[in-house]
């Protein structure tokens, strides 16, 4: 006797393999017909764009009502996201000696609002430090140090207002050195928050819930942070500043992908407070970052001879194929495969974008880029890669923590640097 | 890959990648699909030949329909099988002599009927083969046919035949109840 619902159930009626490939080819090729047709799909596009767009003035707005508001105001504002995060009674203490000491006087306003480039702007960094100094827990280290990172993104917004007003009224003639040193502010700010992260790893390993809720934090903001800062280049037409910027998203997509590594392993291990549709989507948005890179890495390949084309094209469809296997271990829900694979295709990405980068200024390209920026064409280039070859930035070596620079780190960075330079002199060939 | 559980971020993924042309991600969801499309549409009309030229048009409606930015698929699965179920009916309109009487029993649903999965899986000795099926659920009302090869056929959940229906939950564990015990008579008068 077998129960009528299992005799049911084990009923096969399936359609032959033979017919299920024809009707998959043949779909596949109606669509790429209808693809061809479709015109929405242009439009939906031009429709992003403008929603881009819009985002940017509305940051602009934002930057700009900042600015003219009460010091008083941001200044509440801004204690009141400290305050939000600290819970710890060391960091409490903190506080009470910032707001004591320094809170009610018209310097600590003032000095509240400078911005990376101004004289007071020393004193603002100082009290930060003051407040990372006087906190002793790991975790809220980290957070602290992700705080500042949202005001020094901040900071590089209100630069590039006040810059973006001085030229409308002709009374500067492009970016100075101000955003310069906020897109540097912001980079430093970057590496503060990896050495913390990092430090955190090491020293919360104890209290697993609380490192995982950190980094859940810390997810949640780069996407700010990302956001913001791609906002910010896209208002920059100078292009080693745009190389500074992409430098930094770069090593911001650097801590998520370490950031998502603690949480694959603290869902693992039940110690994260999240489904794991949402953990697979985070983990996906990423991997998507990687895809959009590629993306970028073959536009870029048309700005290059046909020689090192041929050359770089290889090394993009390397970066396809990691990036394939990236999105196969992701239907397997193999999340840390996914972020090392990632890892991997970026790693193969920076050396792409450094070898295009070393061409162009070889060529002289690099110094017309901003003006061809103004003019209105893509002539940024999306990243470069941190070599010993390139004299162009000092923000290499300036990422890397001096503590952490120990002699095999020395010694995997001398063997870093001479494969690029292999590589770029295979190309050159 | 084919006929496995798809999740539900895979599937926001997927339609995600459609909407920017991403051919790929529509085979996959095809890949996942067919089989079950196939299934229910055959044992619905009860024509191979019929059943093949109707999951390809489902599919293909679910592109276009899946491509378009302005639309939003929440469920793939309910989506296609929804797809599915208003093209049989079209096929139905369309063959004279073959329309269905739907019976009072089928849609006066009581409240407190209700019943245990395990009540559902009575014993019968049948030696079932797929032509004694369709003889049986060829006599079975639609929905009851819908629900017997959603259900215990394609293993859907009592939520999901719900929203491929627009039916509520309690409604398909009744007329999962009712539509088995017929079945079984009809079965059990056949053999």
């Amino acid at each position: 006797m077998t129960k009528l619902t299992e005799q049911l159930k084990n009923i096969k009626v399936e359609p032959s393999l033979e017919w299920q490939e024809k009707t998959r080819n043949f779909l596949l090729s109606e669509i790429r017909k209808t693809a061809r047709q479709l015109p929405n799909q242009i439009i939906s596009e031009q429709r992003g764009r403008v929603s881009l767009g819009l985002k940017i003035s509305n940051q602009k707005i934002q930057a700009a009502w900042q600015t003219e508001q009460s010091g008083w105001v941001v200044n509440f504002i801004n204690s009141f996201r400290v305050m939000r995060l600290a819970w710890q009674p060391a960091s409490i203490v903190a506080l009470a000696a910032i707001f004591v000491l320094g809170g009610s006087g018209i310097l600590t306003v003032a000095a509240r609002q400078a911005v990376p480039g101004e004289k007071l702007f020393a004193v603002k960094r100082a009290w930060e430090k003051i407040n990372d100094y006087m906190v002793t827990d790991a975790a809220h280290k980290t957070e602290l140090a992700s705080a500042v990172l949202e005001t020094r993104v901040n900071d590089l917004q209100k630069v590039l207002e006040q810059e973006s007003r001085l030229v409308a009224v002709e009374q500067n003639t492009g970016e100075d050195k101000t955003v310069i040193a906020a897109v540097g502010e912001v980079k430093k700010q970057i590496k503060e928050v990896n050495d913390k992260f990092e430090a955190m790893k090491d020293k919360d390993k104890e209290n697993g819930q609380k490192m995982a809720a950190t980094a859940l934090a810390l997810n949640e903001k780069i996407r700010t942070y990302k956001e913001d800062l791609k906002a910010a280049k896209d208002q920059v037409a100078d292009s080693e500043t745009n190389k500074e910027l992409d430098e930094a998203l770069n090593k911001v997509e650097d801590i998520n992908s370490e950031v998502l590594s603690v949480l694959v392993d603290k869902h693992s291990k039940g110690e994260l407070a999240v489904a794991e549709d949402d953990l697979a989507m985070r983990v996906q948005e990423h991997l998507k970052q990687a895809e959009v890179k590629i993306d970028e890495a073959a536009g870029a390949l048309q700005e290059v001879t046909k020689d090192e084309n041929e050359a770089l094209a290889v090394k993009v469809d390397e970066a396809k194929e990691v990036i394939k296997k990236a999105n196969e271990a992701l239907d397997k829900n193999e999340y840390s495969l996914v972020l090392t694979l990632t890892k991997d295709s970026n790693k193969i990405l920076e050396m792409i974008f450094g070898s295009i980068y070393e061409l162009k200024r070889d060529d002289g390209a690099v110094k017309g880029a901003a003006t061809e920026a103004a003019a209105g064409e893509d002539a940024v280039i999306p990243a470069v890669v941190e070599t010993k070859t390139s004299t162009t930035t000092d923000s290499g070596d300036k990422l890397l923590p001096d503590a952490e620079k120990t002699g095999t780190e020395e010694v995997e960075k001398k063997e870093e640097a001479k494969e690029i330079k292999e590589f770029q002199v295979n190309i050159l060939q | 890959m084919k006929g496995s559980k798809i999740h539900k971020w895979q599937e926001k993924r997927l339609l995600g990648k459609i909407q920017n042309g991403d051919e790929e991600s529509f085979g996959k969801i095809y890949d996942w699909y067919v089989n079950r499309i196939f299934k229910y549409v055959s044992l619905k009309i009860g024509s191979i030949e019929k059943a093949e030229e109707i999951v390809q048009d489902v599919f293909l409606k679910f592109w276009r329909f899946a491509r378009d930015k302005e639309n939003k698929v929440k469920n793939i699965s309910a989506f296609l099988y929804k797809i599915a179920k208003s093209m049989v009916a079209d096929h139905y309109r369309t063959t004279a002599g073959e329309g269905k009487i739907i019976s009072l029993e089928e849609t006066i649903i009581v409240e407190d009927e209700t019943i245990g999965e395990e009540e559902l899986a009575d014993n019968i000795d049948l030696n079932l083969d797929i032509e004694k099926i369709k003889m049986a659920l060829e006599k079975l009302p639609r929905s009851y046919q819908d629900v017997i090869i959603m259900k215990f056929m394609e293993e859907l959940t009592n939520k999901e035949i719900a929203e491929i229906l627009e039916k509520e939950e309690g409604h398909i564990r009744v007329l999962a109840h009712r539509a088995l015990k017929q079945l079984r008579s009809l079965l059990k008068s056949n053999d």
